[in-house]
């Protein structure tokens, strides 16, 4: 999967730029990861709502295999790209951690067997099968991670975006993570400032600074770069 | 002093374990509710008897099945204090004598005072276990097969969701203001303003991320609702024959 921005323009209200000229090319492997470094503010989090359609751009593109986003079905792209929202609580909206795992597959047009069974495979994947019956908002912080996860891998999607993931996680939980996204048949984009974190998932890095591309290449040589990192607001 | 999410939240206990109720099929049960509400509040002003008997009903069958009665009967009290601000007034106005059972007279106001808390302890106390016992989407389902637009059901599900978000943001910024004023028993009347504004402001933003997340899930107006699981034989003749004692109970008290 590629995913290309080409001299991508978002504003925000306030007209600050939050993406500013933006060009850049993501090609992942089947299962590849690639991390979207940046200080708060740098813009990584319009970047990834860009690529789904939800901030609209004012100018320039964004293609997807070489499609142009505005050419995708809206239906199909979400099909495709997954998405983990920074803030839990706004990803998991139904009652209970069930229920949430079904609603996208519910919207798939496909068999309730097959709905059925792609939850259970999803919670079982992510170990939260004996969580099936609980209360969404009864859940810790680590839980809601997994169940975020499970909604999304009960799509089936081809890539999957990360916001933040491991903020507000305790090393167990970001342990786990890590765990339970090597486990996700997807390609990913982690759009993170958790440099460890990025450097154990993710070989291939992208460094944003004021809504355009600061560096990119491999982590582990760019992460040495302590003035860069710094200019960057990284280190 | 900071209430925990879970006695505002209007999620119910949906993790409670399986009883009758929760296993009854939604549309029956949700019918049944509606009769109940509509023979409820068609009780005369002064019927305090007829009303009184109603108001146990929800409660009594919490009770029966397995459920919390005693929080079903705290979460109902919070729609009183609107009720007693009418109802109050009335005790003013209405001094007719009304004949009491056992003898001797109480003046009308003060009887309808008490008519009208059973009938909302009734109605309320019914709701509330309808949603405790029925998650939304069996409730959206059994709407769907009544025929009732998409859209008014899309509406309700929205403003389920929306309200638990209005209640979750309630709570932390109760617990964010009491937090930093620990002398504080009473958030002050003047500030309640600009806490309100806040409180709109915050639950506007997230309810955007919650649609936009939505969204990100393939869901957009007009999809195909759940459907719900239909009712059994038992369960319909079941439902007929309380339908027909909630009737017969409503014309002979
Ligand atoms: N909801 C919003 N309204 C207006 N401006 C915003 C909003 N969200 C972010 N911005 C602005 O967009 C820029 C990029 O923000 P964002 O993409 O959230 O960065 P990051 O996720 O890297 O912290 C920032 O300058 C920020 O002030
Ligand atoms: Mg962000």
């Amino acid at each position: 999967m590629k995913v290309s921005f080409r001299q991508a323009t978002v504003e925000r209200t306030g007209h600050i730029p939050a993406l500013n000229q933006l060009t850049c090319d993501l090609e992942f492997g089947a299962k590849g990861a690639i991390a979207l470094l940046g200080a708060n503010g740098a813009g990584k989090s319009t970047f990834l709502n860009a690529i789904l359609g939800l901030c609209p751009l004012k100018s320039g593109e964004i293609e997807i295999d070489g499609t142009r986003l505005q050419e995708i079905r809206t239906h199909e792209l979400r099909r495709r790209i997954g998405m983990i929202f920074q803030n839990a609580d706004d990803q998991l909206f139904s009652q209970t951690v069930y229920e949430d795992v079904a609603f996208g597959p519910t919207h798939l047009q496909i068999s309730d067997e097959e709905v059925a069974e792609r939850v259970h495979h999803a919670m079982d994947v992510m170990g939260i099968t004996a969580l099936a019956k609980r209360d969404i908002i009864r859940l810790s912080g680590g839980e809601k991670r997994r169940v975020s996860l499970a909604g999304i891998l009960a799509m089936q999607p081809d890539l999957l975006l990360l916001d933040e993931p491991t903020a507000m996680l305790d090393p167990r939980g970001c342990r786990e993570l890590s765990e339970c996204l090597n486990k996700f048949p997807a390609a990913k984009l982690i759009a993170t400032h958790d440099l460890v974190f990025a450097e154990k998932l993710c070989p291939q890095c992208v460094i944003l600074k004021d809504g355009s591309v600061f560096a990119e290449g491999k982590t582990e040589e760019l992460l040495k770069d302590e003035a860069m990192l710094m200019e960057c607001g990284l280190a | 002093m900071i209430d925990p999410i879970s006695t505002l939240s209007i999620h119910s206990h949906a993790e409670s374990k399986s009883s009758v109720l929760n296993e009854f099929a939604p549309l029956p049960k949700m019918l049944l509710t509606v009769l109940f509400l509509f023979l409820t509040v068609s009780f005369q002003r002064y019927d305090w008897t007829g009303t009184l008997i109603f108001a146990g009903i929800p409660f009594g069958l919490a009770w029966i099945t397995g459920h919390d009665a005693g929080r079903l009967f705290r979460r109902t009290l919070i729609a009183l204090p609107f009720i007693l601000c009418a109802g109050i007034a009335n005790c003013f106005f209405d001094r007719s004598a009304v004949a009491m059972p056992f003898g001797g007279t109480m003046p009308g106001g003060f009887v309808s005072l008490f008519v009208l808390i059973f009938k909302t302890l009734a109605t309320a106390g019914c709701v509330l276990l309808l949603s405790a016992s029925t998650p939304m989407n069996d409730l959206s389902g059994a709407m769907a097969s009544l025929h009732i637009p998409c859209v008014l059901i899309l509406q309700i599900q929205l403003m389920f969701r929306y309200l638990g978000l209005v209640m979750t943001e309630a709570a932390s910024m109760k617990t964010a203001y009491f937090l930093r004023n620990p002398e504080c028993r009473h958030i002050p009347v003047q500030d309640w303003g600009h806490l309100t504004g806040h409180l709109f402001l915050r639950t506007v933003e997230r309810s955007e991320a919650v649609y936009r997340a939505m969204q990100c899930r393939l869901f957009h107006a007009g999809t195909p609702l759940p459907r719900s699981r239909a009712a059994s034989g038992p369960e319909r003749m079941m439902a007929v024959s309380t339908g027909i004692l909630l009737i017969f109970l409503r014309c002979f008290l």
